[in-house]
C-alpha cells in the first residue's frame, strides 16, 4: 500500500501536535516524580477533571474555554497543594504514596462517571467557528491544514514546557528544587526551605492539569476512562525524556504520537498503543548500552 | 598472591571522575586501612569492590576471579562482605534474624535453624548476644554499628569492608571494635577498613593506602604512610590542594 | 515477620487445608444457592488478596495489574474450552501458566533498570491493563469485542454442573493461594522478599539474589491469580471485556490487603472478608459509582489510620510489643531510603 507524502507530512503533523498535548500532561508528572519523587497517577485524573470543569463552564455558563482557567488554575494550585501536604503530613513512604494516588484515581474515574455520566460528552459541537475551522498552510507550503485547537495545544505545551524548563534551570527557587532531589538534607542545611518548595511544585504541577485539561476538552471527546489511555503514552514519554526534565518529555512525546500515526497509516490502527510499549520495552532494554555509551563520551570528553 | 587486586579502578558521575584509576591490592589475613580527605573516594571505591557502583573502567579481581560485572550478590556468595557508613539494619527484622539473613544466603548458604544458631554465635562475639531477640529499632548507634560487623562476619567472608566503622563512638567503644577488628584477621580474614580517623586505623592496619581526590596518594607500612610529605599536605591541605 | 520460626508451620498448613476441606464438604451440600454463590466469591477474593499480597505485599512493590492476571485466566480459561476439547483442568493450568509467563516478561523488563524502582513497577502495571484489553478486544479467538458464552461450553463438563462445583475448585485454589502465602511466611523465599522490602541494595550486599526473587514471585504471584481466574470464567457464565478487566479489582485486592495488614500471612484473608462484607452491605446504595468512591476513599482513611492494619495491630505472643511498634517504624524509614 502507498501512501502520499502529503497524507504521511499530514499523519506526523497532527501526531507531532497531538503529541504536544501528551507533552503537557507529562510535564506535572515528570516533575513531581523527578524531583519531588512521587509517581503521580492522581495527576493524570486532575487533567480529566480539568477537562469535564471546562466542559461544563462552557456548555452550562457559556463562558470561553480561555476564560475557564481563571476558576480552574488556580483552584487546582490548592487541590495539588493539599494532596502533596497529605503525603507530608502521613510521612508517606513511595509504597503508600502509589496506593494513595492509584486510590484517588480510582475515585476520580467513579466521581466524573457520576457527575457526567459514562458517556462520551463532546464540545466540539458547542464550540465557535474560529476553534473548529481547520487551517492551511500559506501558499508556497505543502497543503497540510491545520487544526487551531492543536495550535492551542502547541502554544500551551511550548509556554509550560519552556517556562518550567527555564524556572528549573535558572531561577533560585528552580535550583533549590534540583537540589532537594539530590539530597533533601543537604538542600535543608543551605537554607532551602523544603516543605514550602514542595508544596509549590506539586500545586503548580496540578495548575499545568488544568490547562492540559482545558485543551482536552477541547480536543477529544471525554470519558470518565481517558486516563486510563493516556496512561501509557505519558509514563513512556517521561522516562524517555528523563525523569524531572519536562523538555525531554515534552520531545518524546512528539515523537512517539508520530511514531504511533505512522503506524497506523500501514498497520491496524487497534495495535498503535502497543508501539508505545515496545518503545518502552527497547528503551528498557537498552539501558546497559546507555550507560555504557555515556560513560565512553564522557571519558573522551575529559581525556 | 593477592586476594583482592583493584587495577585502574576509574568511576565517574556523570562526567566527574570520582575515582581516577585507583590500584589496590590485600593479601590474605592482612588489615589494609584506607585512609583520605573527604571526598578522596574512600566509600566510593568500596562500593565497587561490593558491587553496588559498576566501575566506569578499570577491574576487579577476587581469589584469581574476575568480578568487574558481577552482581554485588554474586560477590557477597563469593566472600566479600561489606558494611555501611550509617548503619542500614533490615528493620522489619530482629537483631538475630538480620544476622542470620547474611548467613542464610552467604557463602554457605545454610538453612533456616543454622542461620539462627550461627547468628547467636556471631552476635556472642560482637557484644550484641542480649539484644539477639530485639527489634532493631531499640539498638543504640555502637549497637547499631556492632550489628553491621556482626551482619558481614555472619557471610563467612574471606574479605571485609569495613566503611567507617567506629565513627562517632567513643573511646572504650573504639577500644572494643578495634580489638574486633583484629581478631577478624587473627581468624584469616582480610579487612580493608576505611576511616577518617587516620590514628585508629594506624594501630591495626597491616598497610596502608591513602587516596586524595579520588587517586592514589601513597601505601605502604602505618608509619612510612604517616611520614609521607605528600599525606601530611593532603590532609592538613597545603599549596597543592588549595 | 518472623521468617525463621517454623513450630508452627505445618499446624498452620493443617488448619488450612481442615478449613478448606469441611468448607468444601458443608457449603455446598448444605448452603442455599446464595450461600454458596457468595461463598465462591468469598474464596476467589481470598485468593486474589493473597496472591497479591504474596509479591507485592512482600517485596513492598505495588503492582495495580492484578485484575489483569485474573482477567487473563478467565479469558484462557474461555479460549480453552471453547476452541478445544481438552477437560477444565487443562484450562486451569493454561489459565495460571499465561498469567505467569505475562508476569515473567514484564519483571524482567523491568526490574532490570533499578534507577526506576517501586514507582516505574506501579505505572508499568497500570499501563499493563490497557494494553492487555486491547489485546483482547482485538483478537477474535479470545474475544474479539463480542464476549464469550462460557456458560454453554462448560454445560456438560464437570464444573459446569453446578455453582457447588466451582466453589470446591475456588476453595482448592484459595487454600493453595494461602499454603504458598504460610510457606513464604517462613521460609528464606520469604526472608528474601522482605529484606528486599526493607532495604534492596542491602539485601545485595547479604547475598539475596534480589532480580531473580522479585521475577520469579511476581510470575508466581500473577499465576495464582491467573488460577483463581479459571473459575471465575464458568461462574460468570457469560465473559466480557469491561466486566473482566475493571481496576475494581486491583483496588479491592490492596484495599484486603492494606485493611488486614501485610506483616502476617493471613492478614489479606481477614481484610478479604472485611471488604467482601462492606461491599455486599454498599451494594444498598444501588450505585456502583459510589460505592466504588467511598472504598476509594475508605482505602485512603485506611492507609491513614492503620499503616500496618487489623492484622499488624493484634499483639503477638513474643512479649515485644512495645519492640514491635519501633521496629516497624524504622521499616518506614528504611524502605523510603532504600527506594530512593
Amino acid at each position: 500500500m502507498s501512501v502520499s507524502s502529503l497524507a504521511l507530512a499530514q499523519t506526523l503533523l497532527n501526531g507531532a501536535l497531538l503529541g504536544c498535548l501528551f507533552g503537557s500532561i507529562a510535564l506535572g508528572l515528570s516533575v513531581k516524580w523527578g524531583h519531588l519523587g512521587v509517581a503521580d497517577f492522581f495527576h493524570l485524573s486532575l487533567t480529566l477533571l480539568g477537562a469535564y470543569l471546562t466542559y461544563s463552564l462552557v456548555t452550562e455558563q457559556l463562558w470561553d474555554p480561555l476564560l475557564t482557567l481563571l476558576v480552574t488554575v488556580p483552584v487546582f494550585f490548592v487541590v495539588g497543594v493539599a494532596v502533596q501536604w497529605l503525603f507530608l503530613v502521613l510521612r508517606a513512604e513511595p509504597f503508600t504514596t502509589l496506593l494513595i494516588t492509584f486510590a484517588l484515581f480510582i475515585v476520580t474515574e467513579s466521581v466524573a462517571s457520576m457527575v457526567w455520566s459514562p458517556d462520551l460528552l463532546n464540545l466540539r459541537p458547542r464550540l465557535s467557528d474560529g476553534f473548529t475551522t481547520s487551517l492551511r498552510f500559506p501558499e508556497p507550503l505543502p497543503q497540510l491544514a491545520v487544526q487551531p485547537v492543536d495550535l492551542l495545544a502547541l502554544v500551551c505545551a511550548v509556554l509550560m514546557v519552556g517556562v518550567s524548563a527555564w524556572a528549573l534551570r535558572r531561577t533560585r527557587a528552580g535550583r533549590a528544587v534540583q537540589a532537594m532531589r539530590q539530597d533533601a538534607d543537604i538542600a535543608r542545611t543551605l537554607g532551602v526551605r523544603v516543605v514550602p518548595i514542595t508544596l509549590a511544585v506539586s500545586g503548580l504541577a496540578a495548575s499545568s492539569a488544568a490547562v492540559a485539561g482545558m485543551v482536552v476538552s477541547l480536543r477529544m471527546p471525554l470519558s470518565p476512562t481517558l486516563p486510563l489511555q493516556w496512561i501509557g503514552i505519558v509514563v513512556v514519554a517521561t522516562m524517555l525524556g528523563g525523569l524531572g526534565r519536562p523538555l525531554g518529555a515534552l520531545v518524546a512525546a512528539v515523537v512517539l504520537m508520530m511514531i504511533q500515526n505512522a503506524w497506523s497509516l500501514w498497520f491496524p490502527p487497534q495495535w498503535a498503543p502497543a508501539v508505545t510499549f515496545g518503545v518502552l520495552f527497547l528503551f528498557l532494554a537498552a539501558q546497559p548500552v546507555r550507560r555504557f555509551v555515556s560513560e565512553a563520551t564522557a571519558s573522551r570528553r575529559l581525556a | 598472591m593477592s586476594l583482592l587486586r583493584c587495577t585502574g579502578v576509574t568511576k565517574r558521575f556523570g562526567g566527574v571522575a570520582a575515582l581516577s584509576s585507583v590500584d589496590l591490592a590485600v593479601s590474605e589475613g592482612e588489615i589494609v586501612g584506607l585512609v583520605g580527605p573527604n571526598g578522596s573516594g574512600k566509600t566510593t571505591l568500596l562500593s565497587t569492590i561490593a558491587g553496588s557502583l559498576p566501575v566506569s573502567g578499570g577491574r576487579v579481581e577476587f581469589a584469581g576471579k574476575d568480578l568487574t560485572r558481577t552482581p554485588p550478590h554474586q560477590r557477597a556468595q563469593a566472600g566479600i562482605a561489606r558494611t555501611f557508613q550509617v548503619p542500614r539494619p533490615l528493620g522489619s527484622f530482629t537483631v538475630a534474624e538480620n544476622v542470620a539473613t547474611a548467613s542464610m544466603f552467604g557463602r554457605h548458604r545454610t538453612g533456616r535453624v543454622e542461620a539462627i544458631d550461627r547468628a547467636h554465635e556471631v552476635l556472642e562475639e560482637v557484644g550484641l548476644a542480649a539484644h539477639a531477640g530485639a527489634q532493631v529499632g531499640a539498638l543504640t548507634l555502637h549497637e547499631r554499628k556492632f550489628l553491621e560487623i556482626a551482619r558481614a562476619i555472619a557471610l563467612d567472608p574471606q574479605l571485609i569492608l569495613l566503611d567507617e566503622v567506629l565513627g562517632g563512638l567513643n573511646p572504650s567503644e573504639v577500644a572494643m571494635g578495634l580489638d574486633l577488628i583484629s581478631s577478624l584477621r587473627d581468624r584469616g580474614m582480610a579487612v580493608v577498613y576505611i576511616e577518617h580517623n587516620v590514628r585508629a586505623v594506624s594501630s591495626i592496619a597491616d598497610r596502608m593506602y591513602v587516596l586524595n581526590q579520588g587517586r592514589n596518594l601513597a601505601d605502604g607500612t602505618p608509619t612510612d604512610v604517616l611520614d609521607d610529605a605528600r599525606v601530611v599536605e593532603a590532609y592538613l591541605g597545603g599549596p597543592v590542594d588549595a | 515477620m518472623t521468617p525463621f520460626r517454623d513450630l508452627s508451620l505445618w499446624r498452620q498448613f493443617g488448619a488450612v487445608v481442615l478449613c478448606a476441606l469441611l468448607a468444601m464438604a458443608l457449603v455446598p451440600s448444605f448452603g442455599s444457592d446464595f450461600v454458596i454463590a457468595f461463598g465462591f466469591q468469598f474464596v476467589t477474593w481470598i485468593g486474589l488478596a493473597l496472591s497479591w499480597s504474596l509479591f507485592s505485599g512482600n517485596s513492598g512493590y505495588a503492582s495495580f495489574g492484578h485484575g489483569v492476571f485474573f482477567g487473563i485466566g478467565v479469558y484462557a480459561t474461555a479460549a480453552v474450552l471453547r476452541h478445544t476439547d481438552a477437560p477444565f483442568a487443562v484450562a486451569l493450568v493454561v489459565a495460571g501458566l499465561v498469567a505467569a509467563a505475562l508476569a515473567l516478561v514484564v519483571g524482567i523488563a523491568v526490574f532490570s533498570s533499578p534507577r526506576f524502582a517501586g514507582d516505574l513497577f506501579g505505572m508499568i502495571t497500570l499501563a499493563m491493563a490497557f494494553i492487555v484489553v486491547a489485546v483482547v478486544s482485538n483478537l477474535a479467538f479470545l474475544d474479539g469485542g463480542t464476549g464469550v458464552f462460557v456458560r454453554e461450553l462448560a454445560a456438560d463438563t464437570w464444573i459446569g454442573e453446578s455453582t457447588g462445583h466451582q466453589f470446591v475448585v475456588g476453595t482448592a485454589i484459595a487454600a493453595a493461594t494461602a499454603g504458598v502465602a504460610i510457606a513464604t511466611s517462613t521460609t528464606r523465599w520469604g526472608a528474601a522478599l522482605r529484606s528486599i522490602r526493607d532495604d534492596e541494595a542491602v539485601a545485595e550486599s547479604l547475598g539475596v539474589p534480589t532480580y531473580r526473587y522479585k521475577v520469579l514471585t511476581f510470575a508466581a504471584s500473577a499465576g495464582l491469580a491467573g488460577l483463581a481466574g479459571a473459575p471465575q470464567a464458568v461462574f460468570l457464565g457469560y465473559v466480557e471485556v469491561g466486566a473482566v478487566f475493571t481496576l475494581n479489582i486491583p483496588l479491592l485486592v490492596i484495599m484486603m490487603t492494606i485493611l488486614g495488614g501485610i506483616t502476617r500471612w493471613w492478614g489479606p484473608l481477614i481484610g478479604a472478608a472485611s471488604v467482601v462484607l462492606v461491599r455486599e452491605a454498599l451494594l444498598d446504595i444501588g450505585s456502583p459509582e459510589l460505592s466504588q468512591i467511598i472504598l476509594g476513599l475508605a482505602l485512603v482513611v485506611v492507609i491513614a489510620l492503620m499503616p500496618h492494619g487489623i492484622s499488624g495491630a493484634i499483639p503477638r505472643r513474643r512479649p515485644t510489643a512495645t519492640g514491635t511498634t519501633t521496629g516497624t517504624t524504622t521499616a518506614t524509614t528504611a524502605t523510603t531510603g532504600g527506594a530512593r
